[in-house]
């Protein structure tokens, strides 16, 4: 596994496709139940904060240039200890790889195929995403980049949605909520988001030299931002605010709205489309997965196939259970520490063990 | 077998002879004339119908017959003169149209090469034309169609290597390339996996294709053959290898790129902005010919909603009274139409004309007045057609028209969902396959830059491309698709 190297440009990509996918779809209107007209500045603000984790990511993996967060974490916490927290990163990212699928296929009955049996979608979905997952980085990365075109087709629909009647006078005055609300509304807007932490394992796989880095992963998450900002906006200026919180999926709902001669749902043509991004994540965690526990090849892919049939379980399970909402918090902050801190707790031991071997040395 | 193989002639001239004619299995097409050269007797043999009689009355028979000094191939008036004492070699050399002279006294058989040619003049490749550009192609014998490479690429780099596979066939096959343009690593992939091949017969271009493909199971054609010259030396230019088979007019080129398939001569042929459009419609028309009849199936089975209700209205009465569902109609009708092509393909042109108007009028009205299908899947399923007849590589096309098929079945279950899923299948399935270790997708697969960009979605104009430099020293500078090349 240690000849497929990405470039850059392919990691940019990489990290977009991951992060770009199920949650923002609900988001809108998630955060307006918390931060009312000002959603979009949660949103601004989400983005520092991951800006923030990826400047500790970047402190953390310059000092390790060509190893991956799995290898990583057992060089220096020792063997026992790494293995238990790869195997905890592992069960993690299949968690929340059968967390996205979960809502992915509900999203799909409710919108497209109410009568389809769950597990069909499951099936077909967890499929694709291991027929990719199971290659070479370079071969995901270059779906990724290809499927990223699609993120152009997808602002052109969006911006069609100036046709409808806009009120930018919803979003003033500018400020309104107060400082708590937007953070909280923030704080969700942080899982939807989530996604970046590829970088972890896929750092180690970029080819060249390790200048610049940090600026495709701050470009990546300005990239996310703004495209999170911007459908957050279309739907603050699109809905009322007493429509917003009604409404499950608002930057599906707010296309509805639209109806040419030719073609009246424009939601589902997006949603279409929508479900290569959705897919895209779920690979990314597969792949994830993968790599946590390996650095094979060939144990690679039976990881992988096996995290497929974990999730498909999984994923399945969840289906059944009344109580989400208590298990995906429950998983949102579980995860939350595992990926902000854990690094930086590595972080920070890395520079001990390093100064305890120049202390040796010398 | 061994003894065959190491058989040495001996013996008496009459022994000889026996010798020859036996190995050959006494084949009544092979000539034995008997003559003395001055005081000594020897013989000729040739199969007859290999060799050109007037070449060997003219360089061998009067020049031996009339002789006063010197030995027997200085006599002789040819210009590829072998000599051999191997049974097998000689007999070999008989099969390829040369003409064998035995002694009594001289072990080595004397192999004169005067072959007898029949071949076809060089015409356009019916299924390859063009508008504008050469109007040449391949034929089935291999020196005219190296020959007409080479009349082009007037370079000493220009490299032949020639092959001979088959053990029972000998079909002669040429691997041609610019030596220091090919990446040397692909070059030497491609002779080892040629190395490798072990086959009885070789009879076409398209044999070898199937022995090389890395993906057997893709639906995907990993080597692309041509009949056209211009193409075969815009490839040879790009740093590409052609394989030639002796007896086959079509050329393989490899390794090739999903791209290579929607390039067409007539794009460099006509000026840039023509070109891009014609690239650009041929692009449309691979989604189309892949997704439109599974997009129809969808909107009429799941997502009529799309539709505003003024044309869902139309389309839906017209299914009213359609006895089958979409799916099965759609089948149904890309059925009848490859139906339709497979008959009219081979048959003599008024034949086929005739076989256009039963199946386009008669079958294609008819169908709908007795409302076994409706309008709109005609209209979808003849646009498709269209849509996968537009590729300038037709096998191409045909791979297409089979996709076509589980991506209706995947409409026919799943609506949307099915399409996006089985879209994302087949776009990841192309960007796992290589040819020869390229990656299929080139170049939206690994980024090489703005330039390889330049001639994939559009066909930009040719004084854009730049000179892209090679790594090594003495190597050539690619200028152009088309183009010039120069040592630095």
């Amino acid at each position: 596994m240690n000849a497929p190297k990405v470039s850059k440009p392919q990691l940019f990509f990489l990290i977009i496709k991951t992060q770009i996918g199920i949650g923002l779809l609900s988001l809108p209107s998630d955060i307006h139940h918390l931060a009312k007209r000002d959603s979009w500045i949660s949103v601004l603000a989400a983005g520092m904060v991951i800006q923030i984790v990826l400047f500790a990511y970047w402190l953390l993996l310059r000092q390790f240039p060509n190893q991956s967060m799995g290898q990583i974490t057992e060089r220096i916490l020792g063997p026992y200890a790494g293995k238990a927290v790869n195997v905890a990163y592992y069960v993690f990212f299949i968690l929340i790889a059968s967390y996205a699928s979960t809502l992915y296929v509900q999203l799909i009955q409710l919108w497209m195929l109410p009568l389809t049996p769950g597990w069909v979608l499951f099936l077909l979905i967890v499929g694709t995403s291991v027929y990719l997952a199971v290659d070479r980085l370079d071969v995901i990365a270059r779906f990724f980049v290809l499927a990223s075109i699609l993120f152009a087709v997808l602002l052109l629909i969006s911006v069609m949605n100036f046709m409808n009647p806009v009120h930018l006078s919803n979003l003033l005055p500018v400020g309104r909520s107060g400082t708590m609300p937007v953070l909280q509304g923030s704080e969700r807007t942080f899982f939807a988001m989530l996604g970046f932490e590829v970088t972890l394992y896929f750092y180690a796989q970029v080819e060249g030299n390790r200048a610049g880095m940090l600026r495709v992963m701050s470009l990546a998450n300005a990239f996310v931002t703004l495209f999170y900002t911007y459908f957050v906006f279309l739907c603050l200026i699109g809905f009322s605010p007493v429509a917003l919180e009604q409404i499950n999926e608002p930057v599906l709902f707010i296309l509805k709205g639209l109806a040419y001669r030719l073609i009246d749902r424009i939601d589902l043509i997006f949603l279409t489309i929508w479900i290569i991004p959705m897919t895209a994540t779920i690979v990314s965690y597969l792949s994830l997965a993968g790599r946590s526990l390996t650095a094979r090849r060939p144990a690679y892919r039976k990881l992988v196939a096996l995290s497929g049939v974990l999730v498909f379980a999984t994923g399945w399970c969840l289906s059944t259970i009344e109580q989400m909402k208590s298990f995906s918090q429950w998983l949102e902050y579980g995860y939350f520490l595992m990926i902000t801190a854990v690094p930086a707790i590595l972080w920070l031991a890395s520079l001990l063990v390093r100064n305890k071997e120049k202390a040796g040395a010398a | 077998m061994n003894n065959v193989q190491k058989a040495r002639l001996s013996g008496t001239l009459g022994q000889k002879i026996v010798q020859i004619a036996a190995y050959l299995s006494h084949s009544e097409d092979l000539k034995i004339q008997k003559l003395s050269f001055r005081d000594q007797s020897c013989a000729i043999l040739y199969v007859d119908v290999l060799v050109k009689p007037e070449s060997v009355q003219s360089n061998i028979m009067q020049p031996l017959k009339e002789s006063v000094s010197g030995n027997v191939e200085q006599n002789l008036v040819a210009f590829a003169v072998n000599k051999s004492p191997e049974l097998v070699r000689v007999g070999q050399l008989l099969l390829e149209g040369c003409c064998a002279i035995i002694t009594a006294e001289d072990e080595a058989a004397i192999m004169v090469r005067v072959p007898q040619a029949h071949n076809r003049s060089i015409e356009e490749p019916r299924a390859e034309q063009v508008v504008k550009g050469p109007h040449d192609g391949f034929i089935e014998d291999l020196s005219t169609n190296i020959y007409l490479l080479r009349n082009r690429i007037k370079h000493p780099n220009f490299k032949v290597n020639y092959m001979t596979f088959g053990t029972v066939t000998n079909t002669r096959t040429a691997m041609i390339y610019m030596d220091r343009l090919a990446n040397p690593a692909i070059v030497a992939e491609c002779e080892k996996r040629l190395g490798e091949l072990e086959l009885d017969y070789l009879y076409s271009a398209g044999n070898l294709d199937e022995m090389l493909e890395e993906h057997p199971m893709s639906p995907f054609p990993q080597t692309l053959q041509t009949e056209r010259p211009d193409r075969v030396v815009s490839y040879l230019m790009e740093g590409k290898i052609a394989l030639i088979v002796d007896g086959s007019p079509s050329v393989l080129i490899l390794p090739i790129t999903f791209f290579s398939f929607y390039q067409s001569p007539d794009d460099y042929n006509s000026r840039w902005l023509t070109g891009s459009f014609f690239r650009f419609i041929r692009l449309i028309s691979f989604i189309l010919a892949i997704c439109l009849p599974a997009i129809y199936i969808a909107i009429v089975t799941y997502h009529s909603e799309v539709l505003p209700i003024g044309i869902l209205y139309s389309v839906k009465v017209s299914l009213t009274y359609v006895p089958l569902t979409p799916i099965l109609e759609a089948i149904l009708m890309q059925i009848i139409l490859e139906l339709l092509k497979e008959a009219a393909i081979r048959l003599p042109n008024p034949i086929s004309q005739t076989i256009g108007i039963v199946g386009g009028l008669v079958i294609g009205t008819a169908v709908v007045e007795a409302q076994l299908v409706s309008h709109t899947m005609i209209v979808v399923i003849g646009l498709t057609a269209i849509a996968s007849f537009v590729t300038p590589i037709n096998e191409f096309g045909t791979s297409l028209r089979i996709l076509g098929f589980p991506m209706m079945a995947a409409a026919a279950m799943f609506g949307f969902f099915g399409i996006a899923i089985m879209l994302m299948l087949i776009f990841i399935h192309l960007c796992k396959i290589q040819t020869l270790g390229v990656p299929y997708f080139t170049p939206f697969g690994p980024y090489q830059g703005k330039n390889s960009f330049k001639d994939v979605l559009l066909r930009v104009p040719l004084w854009t491309f730049n000179k892209t430099e090679r790594t090594r020293e003495g190597s050539l500078v690619k200028q152009a698709v088309f183009g010039r090349w120069k040592r630095r």
